[in-house]
């Protein structure tokens, strides 16, 4: 009887027996997501569920990253099929305002460079020693926005999902902290006091509805195979414009995105199992996406400066400062610095237009990328 | 493919590709803009239909 008693006790101490040294770690990285997300509001949305994760995921013999675990049952039912960040993209399609970006065509642009450092931070990549799928979906990061990041690392390089998907969610929060310093390093101060004048409204509701069905049509011809981010991004703005079914936008910005975000971010946080997540590799594809979104703003400035150049002074560099998706965090910036300098400077209408140019122009790169490795073969 | 020529392309054609779509979309949206211009009246029929 008392070794039953024995035996019965013993099974209480079995998950301090079985704790690796990763686990604390991880349990520790979790708690830091959650100060993040809680007490500095870096994107709670995501890091609250992503941080809780991770600590679930690292607490021994838990099981619920196993087959029937409830965690791996949202994790196939969303993440695998890339349906979670696909839904949260319509979402993001209804909250966004292309209204900015349509006053002012040639500031779609400045979307471009402003997600260059994907394509650069892709080469780092494969000079460290990645393969080629995996590059891409580091390079990803630098799109600045998670549910590409997301979509591309399931698609490609599964198992890099956890650092990868943490690095998108966590750097772009930071976009106010290391854009700044970017900012003043490549502009001069008069460049920073230019202003633009205001913007004027000269977009009609035709033209308003007509473009998330143009721009569906055309960069999905282009990259078919970004389709899907793209056609759901534009899904959820048509729907909007159209003002036919406010249930829905009101469902797909609401409660669907709310639901969806706190499924992704507890499925992403429990890929988080410190024997996986804790190696160099992880600390490299940190690294590296941080590396992505610096360059991402050097270029989207550098880009500004010459349209600057070429329209003879009618474009503050500031603003391509904005063009990554970002939004709208990255045109408050802009706006900021702008205003920092020459209190009289009101660049809030055109950093969101870049902004907006930087969201799609995110999508269309992932999307390009997607079809250049279908074209080679290696998806 | 060796990783030089991978990495080139994917600069080359990424950087191209997507910049080339995004003039592309800027035309299209220069063309939408002269084809639906906007008249001063759409804001005055917006607000009466919401007041609806």
């Amino acid at each position: 009887m008392l070794e039953a008693i024995g035996i019965g006790f013993s099974g209480l101490i079995e998950g301090f027996l079985h704790l690796h040294w990763s686990n604390p770690v991880m349990i520790a990285i979790g708690c830091i997501l959650l100060y993040l997300g809680i007490k500095k509001g870096f994107e709670p949305l995501l890091l609250v569920p992503i941080g809780f994760g991770a600590i679930l995921v690292n607490i021994p013999l838990g099981g619920l990253m196993e087959e029937e675990g409830f965690i791996r049952i949202i994790y196939e039912a969303g993440v695998v099929n890339e349906l979670f960040p696909l839904l949260i993209f319509i979402g993001i399609g209804v909250m966004c305002d292309f209204g900015p970006l349509l006053e002012n065509p040639k500031i779609f642009l400045l979307g471009a460079p402003g997600n260059f450092g994907i394509f650069f931070t892709v080469a780092l990549a494969l000079a460290l020693g990645f393969t080629q799928l995996e590059s891409v979906a580091i390079g990803v990061v630098g799109a600045c926005d998670g549910p590409p990041a997301v979509y591309v690392a399931t698609r490609i390089a599964p198992h890099l999902l956890g650092p990868i998907t943490v690095a998108a969610y966590s750097y772009m929060s930071l976009v106010p902290m290391f854009q700044p310093p970017i900012m003043r390093l490549l502009t001069t101060k008069k460049e920073r006091m230019m202003t633009m004048g205001t913007v004027k409204k000269s977009v009609s509701k035709t033209t308003k509805l007509l473009f998330p069905l143009v721009t569906t049509v055309i960069g999905g011809l282009i990259a078919p195979k970004g389709l899907a981010l793209l056609g759901t991004i534009m899904l959820g703005n048509f729907m909007k414009e159209s003002g036919a079914v406010k249930r829905l936008t009101s469902a797909s910005e609401n409660e669907i995105a709310n639901v969806v975000t706190l499924l992704l971010g507890i499925s992403i946080g429990a890929t988080m199992d410190g024997r996986i997540f804790l190696t160099t590799q992880t600390i490299l594809i940190l690294a590296l996406g941080f590396l992505a979104m610096c360059l991402d703003t050097a270029s989207g400035i550098i880009f500004a400066k010459l349209i600057n150049l070429v329209t003879k002074g009618k474009i503050n560099p500031l603003i391509g400062a904005a063009g990554i998706s970002a939004y709208p965090m990255a045109a408050r910036v802009a706006q900021r610095q702008g205003q920092r300098y020459n209190p009289k400077n009101h660049l809030l209408m055109h950093a969101l237009g870049a902004n907006t140019g930087g969201q799609v122009g995110s999508v269309i790169s992932v999307a390009v990328m997607l079809s250049v490795l279908t074209g080679m073969g290696l998806i | 493919m060796d990783n030089l020529t991978f990495g080139v392309t994917i600069i080359v054609v990424g950087i191209g590709g997507s910049t080339a779509c995004l003039l592309l979309l800027s035309l299209v949206i220069g063309i939408l803009k002269k084809l639906f211009p906007y008249k001063h009246d759409e804001d005055k029929k917006g607000m009466e239909s919401g007041r609806c």
